[in-house]
């Protein structure tokens, strides 16, 4: 278990965890910018949202997935033990910190992380972890790229995660995302390609 | 140099050309078509870096990080790392060019002007190469994915959040030209030779992490310098310009005409619309005169940096504007210019109601003064209109007193006298 978490970067994924949460109480994670002219207004704090999960497919992706497979611990299920508590906690914490008005944008990143270990959870069966941890990217500039909506203040349905955090379907499209992460990343066999990353 | 079938088959570089060559053309529609200018149209589409940009970075990550996977980076090789790199990188800074190229080219044709100005794919391409530079030494030093990511967000965060901060001359340093030009003005050098700077900075600071060598002062010291210097340099270049990287475009290129004592001159995007813009201005010119107005003779597009002296400078939309856009912009043009004040100023009002008095003194219609004008002031202002309608009802001498009155008022900074907007009988 200590090697697991040893081999999984467990400081590196706390750092990034702590270093997420103090960039949230900085009045500089609720600053927006609309970086496109087809693109929403984006807290500042949608992109801080990335460091957990990133390092979260980092650590994961640091094993040797062809033996892992056969170990006789369920390694598969210890990483997304890993990925949940990492995200799950990170997130927690953000919407507690929002909700004690110490990060004006601890709402919008408490979502965000989730959307993205939705994202990182489902792509993981497909392109491995380390492929994985640069789909939550991809789709954030997708949406600060093209994503606004009716004006800049809605971003439209599929770019929900540049919505403010009280935006109640925003939430439910993440809690769909999540969910379809989770059933991917339990029900799919990892292709070759993900199985077969040095 | 890489084998075309190897490119093909293993950089998603190539894999993804398409989409993005497609994703390129396509996301120039959303942007506004430039009127008849290649400058403007060549500029607007560097709006496509903001994703073109991070895609090279990413690709060109990707490949760093297969040098060392594969253990290439470690071998004793017979080129240097620095070409090894370089052609490892180039096909995905070979795609970005193109999908900026199709860019360009798009938004040139929708805007009907003529050529893509190449200075904007020079830019563009060197802007391209700092990022798969960048990108490269990212997958050398990271794990993918760290690397990956860090290669699609830096581009991005350095393309568009950059510019949405303070001071506005930050912008110059990105390589994205959006904020250029109108059809009056053309790209500063000095912003394009900033950028170039910084371009090289970043290049020469990827080449010196993947090939440094021991010591913490060749490892990281010595590959900041390159870039920490071009920021530097070409900060000093850029700084205290405004939000447009742009000067005045030469007015040799303006097409004259002169009829009944007026002299009209227009761009030669506008060359089509001249015998009617010239008429309109004609009868704008005879109006106001008619209304006791002092009318130049002389109307341009030119810059007003560079209008010939007692000209009044004016712009309109060749594809967009009709008679009484471009009698509202003759009518904004001839009130004085907007006076920048610490703080603001209160005496900027004021020039609502000359340029409404302008317009309607040129004949614009009474429902267009109405929907440009027709909003509510609310006490202590006078409604804009009410002043139009006393001034058409006053004598040449009421309201040259007014015009007098008014342009002075509209420069004062703080404490504006209100009550002496209104018309005096």
């Amino acid at each position: 278990m200590t090697l697991w978490l040893q081999v999984r970067g467990g400081p590196v994924i706390g750092a990034a965890i702590g270093l997420t949460l103090l960039a949230l109480i900085s009045p500089a994670a609720a600053a927006t910018a609309t970086p496109s002219p087809m693109g929403p207004a984006t807290a500042l704090a949608c992109i801080l949202a990335l460091a957990v999960p990133v390092a979260v497919g980092w650590g994961c992706g640091r094993g040797e997935p062809q033996l892992e497979m056969v170990s006789t611990r369920g390694i598969k299920w210890l990483d997304l033990l890993l990925a949940c508590g990492a995200v799950g906690v990170t997130s927690a914490v953000a919407m507690l910190l929002h909700k004690a008005e110490l990060a004006s944008a601890g709402a919008i990143a408490s979502r965000d992380l989730l959307a993205y270990l939705g994202l990182l959870l489902g792509a993981y069966p497909f392109v491995g972890w380390r492929v994985a941890a640069v789909m939550p990217a991809a789709y954030l500039v997708a949406v600060l790229v093209a994503g606004r909506g009716d004006d800049l203040y809605h971003p439209s349905r599929w770019a929900w995660i540049a919505a403010d955090g009280a935006d109640r379907s925003s939430w439910l499209l993440t809690a769909a995302v999540l969910v379809a992460g989770l059933i991917a990343y339990g029900a799919l066999r990892p292709t070759s390609a993900a199985v077969d990353e040095p | 140099m890489i084998r075309l079938g190897t490119t093909l088959r293993t950089m998603p570089a190539t894999w993804l050309a398409l989409p993005i060559w497609a994703l390129a053309a396509a996301y120039v529609n959303f942007l506004y078509p430039a009127d008849g200018y290649a400058v403007d149209a060549s500029a607007k589409a560097t709006t496509t870096l903001a994703f073109i940009a991070p895609f090279v970075a990413a690709c060109a990550a990707w490949e760093g990080s297969r040098l060392g996977r594969g253990g290439v980076w470690d071998f004793p090789l017979v080129r240097s790392r620095l070409a090894v790199g370089f052609w490892a990188v180039l096909p995905a800074v070979l795609v970005g060019i193109v999908a900026i190229t199709v860019a360009i080219v798009a938004q040139v044709a929708r805007s009907d002007a003529g050529f893509p100005d190449p200075r904007f794919l020079v830019m563009s391409a060197l802007d391209l190469a700092a990022y798969g530079a960048l990108g490269l030494a990212l997958g050398r030093l990271l794990p993918f994915a760290v690397a990956g990511p860090v290669a699609i967000v830096l581009p991005f965060l350095w393309l568009a959040f950059v510019p949405a901060m303070e001071p506005v001359w930050m912008r110059h340093l990105t390589g994205m030209f959006r904020d250029c030009c109108g059809n009056a003005q053309d790209l500063d050098l000095k912003a394009a030779l900033a950028s170039a700077l910084v371009d090289a900075g970043i290049v020469g600071t990827a080449a010196l992490l993947v090939t440094g060598g021991a010591g913490a002062l060749r490892r990281i010291v010595a590959p900041v310098a390159p870039l920490v210097v071009s920021l530097a340099v070409a900060a000093m270049l850029v700084s205290g310009m405004k939000y447009d990287p742009a000067v005045a475009r030469d007015p040799n290129a303006l097409e004259c005409s002169t009829a009944g004592g007026v002299t009209v001159c227009l761009w030669p995007e506008h060359r089509q619309r001249a015998d009617e813009v010239a008429a309109i201005v004609g009868d704008v010119h005879e109006a106001w005169q008619a209304a006791g107005i002092a009318a130049p003779s002389v109307y341009t597009e030119a810059d007003a940096r560079v209008k010939p002296e007692g000209a009044l400078a004016f712009s309109f939309n060749g594809a967009l504007s009709k008679r009484d856009d471009i009698i509202n912009s003759l009518g904004y043009s001839m009130a004085p210019p907007f006076r920048e004040c610490f703080g603001g100023s209160t005496g900027a009002i004021v020039l609502e109601y000359l340029q409404a008095w302008y317009a309607a003194a040129g004949g614009m219609s009474q429902a267009n003064l109405q929907e440009e004008y027709g909003y509510e002031q609310g006490p202590p202002y006078p409604e804009v209109l009410d002043v139009v309608a006393d001034l058409q009802a006053a004598t040449p001498a009421v309201r040259r007193e007014w015009m007098s009155r008014a342009a002075r008022l509209s420069q004062i900074c703080e404490g504006l006298p209100v009550d002496q907007i209104a018309v005096v009988p």
